[in-house]
């Protein structure tokens, strides 16, 4: 069971991830903002966080698979 | 000059060792075309970086990021994306290259859809769209060759010296074959991405520190996304990062890394050790960009900023060393797509209609890739204003093969006519659109044209699946091939399942 879990979390942060970079309502609220957070723009907090989650996404994808013995 | 030459000189001689020191083995084609597929996931990481990331990431990406800021950044999510896509095809796409012996893009499509015309027709189209990137990857080192040589050079006299030193470069392509390609992509890699971003982070500082640069100096529309307001229109970025990523595993050259690997694993660990390699490079290099983009030297000209920022901050030594670096990511890009268009020229194209022994495959290889050296050479030489164009054009082309190819590794029941009429129809829309609107579109919101002919393509290619059902022998065909990929162990289909070749 844990393995079917692991597998739903994958797949589910794959596709959260195709949203976040595709959604076009989601760019444009932040590429209306000119606000500025610990001196970085929203712009750039989008593009790096979306970056940083398909990372995360894929490197936690492998370390799932390796561990559960799938990958032969 | 000699100090930047010099530099170069180094890196090449280092180069030329390490090729003189990989044997020479013909003894099958599976060898020259996909190195046994025997590499493992640091070779594939470093294959596939040094295949992706061009030397024209520096100039065209980087003087983007200087020239239109934020909006660059789309080539990031997209080059992120993708490995994804790499991620889930890596189970797929390998055990039917191992089990079936496929060397080549096309060949997967004729495995899958059970036509030999689907490899002619796939490899027509990944060959002519790759030559304008060939040609612009020599112009970019003519280009590259003029600033280094301190302008010394003509611009002639360097596109000439840079198709030389490439074309020089080949003779060990050509010789070894993919062997030759994946292990020179690990040092020109390390080069190209590792010292890159050391250089990189570190201008990045020296920019920062020493020029007092940093986000809130840049101009406000520098750090905008483009809107429903924009001149671009709404769905331009969306319309980027959705042809970029499908887009980058159509070519040829970067879909036959998914063959060289010596096993799945390899193959999903090879995408978790380029991942952030590409996350760290890429962010790099386009804050680089931006925060370049605020002096007034690169203003001017925004594709030399990473040499003009690399002369200013460290002199001729970081000039040199920035030459190098660019160097190392033209070569990647160009050693791989002259080898896979070799490949496919004698497997797919003459291979396709006339029975070859290993020998004579090899020498149909080396052959069609001395050709394609001596043809991008002499097209970098000529004056060809719309080359550019055509590079974009070829873009809008290529990723029409996404449907018939993604499609046909995750759902069964697409079909050989859909396939076909699918990605000739769908390049067909792409090539009327761009030749009458010119890449601008004025009721798509911002689509570029060959997402507008994706969106044909996929119709197309869904509808004449569910109208041309598959025979019972097809079916049972496809799910036999579905079958092997959903074993744990595909290992055990090693002798294969027959299909018409």
């Amino acid at each position: 069971m844990p393995n079917i879990s692991h597998h739903h979390i994958v797949r589910a942060w794959f596709l959260i991830n195709l949203f976040v970079c595709l959604y076009p309502p989601l760019y444009w609220t932040v590429g209306k903002s000119q606000a500025f957070v610990l001196g970085l723009p929203a712009s750039f907090i989008y593009f790096m966080s979306i970056s940083i989650s398909v990372t995360l996404s894929i490197l936690y994808a492998y370390w799932e698979e390796s561990n559960s013995e799938e990958l032969q | 000059m000699l100090i930047t030459f010099a530099i170069m000189l180094v890196f090449f001689a280092g180069l030329i060792v390490i090729l003189q020191r990989i044997k020479v083995d013909d003894k099958s084609f599976t060898n020259y075309a996909v190195g046994d597929r025997s590499f493992g996931a640091r070779y594939q990481a470093m294959s596939f970086l040094n295949t992706w990331y061009p030397g024209a990431m520096f100039t065209a990406f980087g003087g983007m990021a200087a020239a239109s800021g934020i909006i660059s950044f789309y080539v990031l999510t997209y080059s992120l994306l993708t490995v994804i896509l790499m991620y889930l095809m890596a189970k797929p796409v390998w055990t039917w290259g191992k089990v079936f012996d496929l060397k080549t893009q096309p060949d997967l499509f004729a495995l899958r859809y059970n036509s030999t015309h689907i490899r002619t027709i796939t490899a027509i189209i990944g060959i002519i769209s790759g030559i304008p990137w060939l040609v612009l990857g020599m112009q970019a080192l003519g280009e590259m060759f003029r600033y280094i040589s301190l302008g010394n050079m003509t611009f002639t006299q360097a596109v000439v010296f840079g198709v030389i030193v490439i074309a020089i470069r080949q003779i060990w392509t050509v010789r070894i074959g993919m062997k030759g390609v994946v292990i020179s992509d690990f040092y020109q890699g390390i080069v190209a991405y590792i010292l890159g971003t050391a250089m990189l982070i570190g201008l990045i500082v020296w920019l920062v520190v020493v020029k007092d640069i940093s986000f809130a100096t840049l101009e406000p529309a520098k750090l905008s996304i483009p809107g429903p307001d924009s001149k671009e229109g709404s769905l331009y970025l969306f319309s980027l990062v959705l042809t970029g990523a499908l887009g980058g595993w159509c070519w040829p050259y970067i879909f036959v890394r998914l063959f060289t690997s010596n096993g799945v694993k390899s193959l999903k660990k090879s995408a978790a050790l380029a991942v952030p390699l590409s996350l760290i490079f890429c962010a790099s290099l386009l804050i680089f960009g931006m925060l370049s983009g605020a002096l007034a030297s690169v203003n001017q000209n925004p594709n030399d900023v990473w040499f003009i920022v690399s002369q200013e901050a460290g002199g001729l030594v970081l000039l040199g060393l920035a030459g190098v670096v660019l160097l190392a990511a033209t070569m990647g890009h160009i050693d791989g797509n002259i080898q896979a268009t070799g490949s496919q020229i004698a497997n797919d194209l003459i291979g396709n209609y006339f029975k070859l022994n290993t020998k004579q495959l090899i020498i149909f290889s080396k052959f069609g890739m001395l050709l394609l050296t001596i043809l991008a050479s002499w097209l970098s030489c000529l004056e060809l204003p719309s080359l550019f164009t055509l590079g974009v054009l070829a873009y809008q082309g290529i990723i029409q093969l996404a449907i018939p190819q993604f499609l046909g590794i995750f759902w069964k029941r697409g079909n050989k006519y859909g396939a076909i009429a699918s990605m000739s129809i769908g390049f067909i829309v792409a090539v009327i659109l761009e030749l009458v609107y010119h890449g601008n579109l004025p009721w798509a919101y911002g689509l570029t044209s060959g997402a507008v002919a994706l969106v044909v393509n996929v119709f197309v290619y869904v509808a004449l699946a569910f109208l041309i059902p598959q025979s019972n022998k097809e079916k049972q065909r496809v799910n036999e091939l579905f079958a092997m990929v959903a074993e744990k162990k595909p290992s055990q289909y090693a002798d294969g399942l027959l299909y018409e070749k």
